[in-house]
């Protein structure tokens, strides 16, 4: 029984989806611009931190006017 | 002189032959031995109590000897008084019908004996003419060479039409009283042995006056013939009609019934089936039945007040529903409820309606992720995810029933909360391969497209076909086709068939005990806790469809499986709070509370091969210390986590 690897998050999705530019996202995020963008286009990861405030955010979606 | 003689000759020689050659040409008596007639096929419950009849001719064949005297004496009284003297016709009789049809220029007139009677049911058609009335004393005379009176009497008493589809004396004093005629008494008797001359005008159901005219009538030939006296003939005539109660019987079960009339039309045919007396057992449970088709009438009845309010039902058309329960082990159909009313809907939405489960389908999705290692504190993310459409351009964005996203949750929260996108991902990680595999190992023979619209239930399955999955799942992964007969004896006790269920497994005990497991859960924390029973050990899952189209509850306990569909044949939509933990939950719920009374209450038993181990509820890790939130959830052996709570990873509070 072999697990297949597991569907990640699509981060510009994610940050379409809540309304959010890529600097209000980032300034959200407490990161940089630049390393939301890298995120977007598969060139950097999220640290464990980040990743829980994107959770948050993720759970926040609907409040954001869904 | 003569010639007077000489054409009186002539005509007696023509007379004759003409006689001869009708004698030639009569039906051989050999068929009255060879003769088999149509007798009634009882449909029997898995106890053995019959709940329906299947005739062509509604008829239970009775001896001379179970003939109570008194019925044989008051159709001999009315019927043919000279019965034991004459033999088989009376000269008298026809010579009286003769002159007064001659009179009145028509062959109306009867005067037949109970044998001739017999003849004309039994080998002649039904017209009125000359030739008719001559074969038939013929044939009579013969008749009365052959057989005994005695004989002769059984066959008409059991042969005779006597209204509302009773054939014979037997099924008449059941239609008519409710009883065997063995426990007949004597206005009774009179009653049906008044009904050969016109049984629809002397009908006690549809005319209960002229009914106990005619009776007073065969009272009083009684009398005249010697049978009963004065006294006891007034005493007859003054006893009230006493009619059999058909109000408040049983449950109908008619979508079962036509499903069991069809296969058996089918393996005995016409003749097998209406002729052979078979005692079919079935598989129903008479006491669930009833139970389902009360849980459906009174559902369907809330929903479709609920409906009208809500303007959905504007033009009266009804919402419909489908109840199914089976026995997990055997695959044995214990309740069927095809519709609302089987004569305003013969269409069986439990075997015929094709419908989209909608999240109904989503254990499916997990058990083939649970088969592929995944397992029940595995984590998906739940977050915005897109798709290019396959039907079109642009991309596919699938949502949840809340419109929220929960970021990263169990599988087992997923399930329980019926998290769209969370299954879709799970789906697109493992493929839609092992999904479709899964669920044709599990029995479901409908079509079902690759794609992923398929984790949300939009491929049209059966109602029958879903419950027989779930309860594979209480049957420890053995899969057990739906059956409907247990066994088929004819009327001679012959054994003719006898169902043996064929056993398959579907998915291991292991991986069909923890899909138990989550189920379970689905009904103690998530959208199934309509369908809760306190004290009972249940697993199940909702299902809605788009705009709620459909509303689906499927359940188990360890013994039996239930599936309940609430929604319109049209395809309309039930308005927003039908969904099918709303609509569909309370019906399953008020079925299971009545069908398990009595029976005793016990878990799903875990197969060796599975181990509970305490786990983080959020992270799915396993606990320790660094874990607030803690639970203890069940793995198959080898498949359980192997990394603890880290520090980090359970601090909630740092920052957001």
């Amino acid at each position: 029984m072999e697990q297949k690897k597991k569907m990640g998050i699509d981060y510009k999705l994610l940050r379409e989806t809540a309304q959010m530019s890529v600097e209000d996202f980032a300034r959200d995020l407490k990161v940089e611009p630049d390393l939301v963008k890298a995120w977007e286009t598969g060139g950097a990861v999220p640290d464990a931190m980040t990743q829980k405030r994107i959770f948050a955010l993720v759970k926040k979606i609907a409040e954001r006017g869904q | 002189m003569f010639w007077s003689v000489g054409v009186f000759a002539m005509a007696t020689g023509v007379l004759l032959g003409l006689l001869f050659a009708m004698y030639r040409s009569l039906p051989a008596l050999d068929k009255l031995e060879e003769y088999r007639p149509n007798v009634v096929t009882r449909i029997a419950d898995r106890n053995g109590q019959v709940f329906h009849e299947l005739y062509r001719e509604k008829r239970f064949w009775v001896r001379y000897q179970d003939i109570p005297e008194v019925l044989r004496n008051a159709i001999v009284a009315v019927e043919d008084d000279q019965f034991f003297g004459h033999k088989g016709v009376r000269l008298a009789s026809i010579l009286r019908a003769l002159i007064a049809d001659i009179r009145h220029l028509s062959l109306a007139q009867g005067g037949s004996t109970i044998t001739q009677q017999l003849t004309k049911v039994l080998f002649l058609t039904p017209e009125k003419s000359l030739s008719r009335k001559i074969k038939e004393a013929l044939l009579a005379v013969e008749l009365e060479k052959r057989y005994t009176k005695k004989e002769i009497l059984e066959f008409y008493c059991n042969q005779i039409f006597l209204g509302s589809g009773a054939y014979g004396v037997e099924a008449a004093s059941r239609i008519y009283f409710g009883k065997s005629v063995g426990e007949l008494g004597l206005a009774e008797a009179a009653l049906l042995a008044g009904l050969p001359q016109a049984p629809s005008r002397y009908s006690p159901l549809k005319n209960p006056t002229a009914a106990m005219t005619r009776r007073a009538t065969v009272l009083s030939r009684m009398r005249e013939v010697g049978y009963i006296d004065k006294e006891t003939e007034l005493a007859a005539v003054e006893e009230p009609l006493r009619l059999a109660d058909i109000s408040g019987q049983g449950p109908s079960a008619m979508h079962f019934l036509e499903l069991i009339r069809a296969g058996l039309l089918e393996t005995f045919g016409e003749s097998g089936l209406y002729k052979h007396g078979l005692k079919v057992t079935t598989t129903l449970d008479i006491g669930m039945q009833d139970a389902a088709e009360k849980a459906v009438a009174i559902g369907l009845a809330i929903i479709n007040e609920q409906e009208e309010k809500a303007g959905v039902r504007h033009d009266g058309v009804e919402a419909q529903a489908g109840l199914v329960v089976m026995d997990v082990r055997t695959g044995e159909v214990l309740a069927m409820v095809g519709s609302s009313d089987f004569s305003l809907s013969q269409f069986n939405h439990v075997t015929m309606a094709l419908r989209q489960p909608g999240s109904a389908f989503k254990p499916f999705v997990y058990l083939a992720a649970l088969e592929r290692g995944y397992t029940p504190a595995s984590v998906v993310v739940d977050s915005p995810v897109s798709f290019p459409r396959s039907d079109g351009p642009g991309f596919w964005k699938p949502r949840n029933y809340s419109n929220k996203f929960y970021g990263p949750v169990t599988l087992r929260k997923a399930l329980e909360n019926s998290l769209n996108v969370s299954t879709i991902k799970l789906l697109h990680e493992i493929g839609e391969g092992p999904v479709i595999n899964v669920a044709q190992r599990l029995g479901i023979t409908s079509a079902l497209p690759a794609n992923l619209s398929l984790a949300l239930g939009a491929s049209e399955v059966t109602l029958l076909e879903m419950t027989a999955a779930y309860a594979t799942l209480a049957n420890k992964g053995l899969y057990t086709p739906p059956s409907y007969i247990k066994s088929v004896v004819d009327s001679q006790g012959t054994v003719m068939e006898i169902m043996a269920p064929e056993v398959r497994e579907a998915v291991t005990p292991e991986v069909a005990y923890v899909l138990t497991n989550m189920l379970k859960g689905v009904v103690e924390n998530g959208t199934g806790q309509k369908a809760k029973i306190p004290g009972r050990h249940i697993a199940g899952k909702t299902g809605t469809t788009s705009e709620n189209r459909d509303a689906w509850f499927i359940g188990y306990t360890a013994d039996i499986a239930a599936g309940v569909w609430v929604g319109f044949d049209d395809n309309r939509a039930l308005s927003s709070r039908q969904t099918g933990g709303r609509a569909a939950g309370p019906i399953w719920a008020a079925f299971m509370k009545e069908a398990l009374k009595g029976m005793p209450s016990h878990d799903f038993p875990p197969p060796k091969a599975v181990v509970a181990h305490l786990i983080d509820r959020e992270t799915g890790l396993l606990a320790n210390k660094w874990c607030s939130d803690s639970v203890t959830e069940v793995f198959v052996a080898g498949m359980e986590p192997g990394e603890f709570c880290q520090p980090q990873a359970m601090d909630g509070k740092n920052g957001f």
